[in-house]
């Protein structure tokens, strides 16, 4: 019977199979590594094990306390990533999300009082996991973006840009699927798809923020542009840290629906 | 850029003699009628005027880079302040979401003029998906109903209180018949909790997160219970009820956004916005 005691030994099969993978993929400077695309699926596979396990030891889906949550969020960062690489064979894609999913592995397994503790009721939705882990997939590629944006500016050149535009084009769709998801589930859980909360007007901000970023690479020029394409991309990861967590410090947080 | 700071001077002007924008006045008919005249003013323009310079600029990736900034600013300071300020119902940050729907249905219009299926299916999917959702949202903001019921369990109610605290009449009966607590087994925290209602002599059950669509564009939701009732039967419920007939213009834009984006994704990169 699989239960949350047995979860060390999984994570560290998982962990393992994922960073070989992710070394794989670093070392593969052209195309695709066939050894990250089958460890990180070996990987997924026994994470995937563990979930099911513990689905039917439950006898009910795991999504409805904290520790559950977290486990569906490292296995869609990686699965997300995995996805990526193959259709863009991202060499650096593996690390990124391997290092968020391990954000909340290392939690699961250094805070097992979070297993049990139920959601609060506004939390348990279909909508909760999609919402949260598209928003954390996303945030791991502006998060390359801005340090690729960081030595753009530092080193004076536009060769950067390429790449940013990539990341940016498909952390936006991430992070539009993620808002949009947000504007579903709020209509069934509060009334409105959009109430212009502190986290909501946060969250609308960074999108702007992105999309500002989208329509000046629409004029392709490398010189000032550029430079000012990089300062919109440093924006808006500082906007995002603001939605993330950055929101809860403010005084306007106090009202917020979001805080939980 | 000086027509944007030109614009945004009138808007402030605009919010000194009136103060914010009041969504009440562009309830049913006005909001209707007022977003289709502007997108009807739109399109003759565009048709009109199309390849005129000033034209092409206010439908330029430019012109939206400039005006998603300016939104971008507005939730900066909206999102610094306490949400009952009502700066995104001040006339600044209106109009700058108005310009931008312009921008919006401009940019539409000109590909719809020009439409090749592979060429233009992911912009399309993406900027009529903003539009719409915008468009459903503003244009239908004065038509948005909120109301809350307080149900005694046993007694029928056809009445319900709106935001301004006035009693609004229902076309519908609601009575309380059961309501379940569902608690943590650690802390006896309510871990879900549901209402067995009957509408109309209808039974129907209500919970967080699953609301129940009464009539087209009304739901009612579960808000809240007499959480003092401890382990005892619970008294009361708290209902929403919400009336929002445009729901399904912002649902039918959030579906194409959504149906847009792997397009993004997988599209060739070539061209430019929208000129």
């Amino acid at each position: 019977m699989i239960s949350w005691e047995v979860f060390p030994p999984f994570a560290l099969v998982a962990v393992l199979c994922w960073a070989i993978g992710t070394v794989a993929a670093l070392r593969k400077e052209d195309g695709r590594s066939a050894v990250c695309v089958w460890t990180t699926a070996a990987g997924l596979a026994v994470y995937t094990a563990f979930i099911i396990g513990l689905w039917s030891a439950l006898g009910r889906p795991p999504l409805r306390t904290l520790g559950e949550t977290r486990l569906w969020y490292s296995f869609f960062m990686v699965f997300s990533g995995w996805l990526v690489y193959l259709q863009w064979n991202y060499r650096w894609l593996p690390l990124s999300s391997l290092v968020v999913a391990l954000v909340f592995i290392v939690i699961n397994v250094v805070r097992p009082d979070i297993h049990d503790r139920s959601l609060m009721p506004a939390l348990q939705s279909a909508w909760f996991v999609p919402h949260v882990t598209v928003y954390m997939f996303s945030y791991s590629l502006f998060g390359c973006a801005f340090v690729l944006a960081l030595a753009g500016l530092y080193r004076h050149t536009g060769q950067y840009l390429r790449s940013t535009d990539t990341l940016v084009r498909i952390g936006l769709a991430f992070l539009t699927f993620g808002m949009l998801s947000g504007c579903i589930w709020a209509k069934q859980a509060w009334g409105d798809y959009w109430s212009w909360d502190p986290k909501e007007t946060w969250a609308a901000a960074t999108w702007c923020a992105y999309l500002v970023y989208v329509h000046l690479r629409q004029r392709k020029t490398d010189g000032t542009a550029g430079r000012t394409a990089y300062v919109w991309l440093l924006i808006g990861f500082l906007l995002l840290q603001m939605c993330w967590y950055g929101v809860n410090f403010l005084p306007s947080a106090a009202e917020s629906l979001h805080s939980y | 850029m000086y027509w944007l700071v030109s614009y945004l001077l009138v808007l402030v002007a605009l919010q000194l003699l009136f103060g914010n924008v009041d969504a009440r006045l562009a309830a049913f008919p006005v909001g209707l009628a007022l977003g289709v005249a502007f997108t009807a003013l739109l399109f003759v323009l565009e048709k009109e005027y199309g390849r005129q310079a000033w034209l092409v600029s206010l439908r330029s990736p430019r012109t939206a880079g400039l005006l998603l900034g300016g939104v971008a600013a507005g939730c900066v300071v909206a999102g610094s302040v306490p949400q009952a300020s009502g700066l995104t119902t001040s006339w600044p940050f209106v109009g700058l979401l108005v310009a931008l729907l312009a921008n919006l249905a401009l940019g539409v219009f000109h590909r719809l003029h020009t439409f090749r299926l592979r060429r233009d299916a992911a912009f399309l999917a993406v900027h009529l998906g903003i539009w719409l959702t915008l468009f459903g949202g503003m244009a239908g903001a004065g038509d948005k109903k909120e109301m809350r019921v307080l149900l005694v369990r046993g007694t029928e109610v056809d009445k319900a209180y709106d935001a301004g605290g006035h009693l609004v009449p229902l076309r519908y009966k609601l009575r309380l018949d059961a309501f379940e607590v569902e608690r943590n087994p650690a802390d006896g925290s309510p871990a879900q909790y549901t209402a067995a209602l009957r509408i109309d002599g209808e039974p129907c059950r209500l919970a967080v997160n699953s609301p129940f669509a009464v009539a087209p564009g009304e739901d009612v939701y579960l808000m809240d219970y007499d959480r003092k009732s401890g382990d005892a039967e619970v008294a009361y419920c708290v209902l929403q009820i919400v009336r929002q007939p445009w729901k399904y213009v912002v649902l039918s834009g959030i579906v194409l956004l959504l149906a847009g984006m792997p397009l993004t994704l997988t599209a060739k990169r070539k061209g430019g916005c929208a000129g």
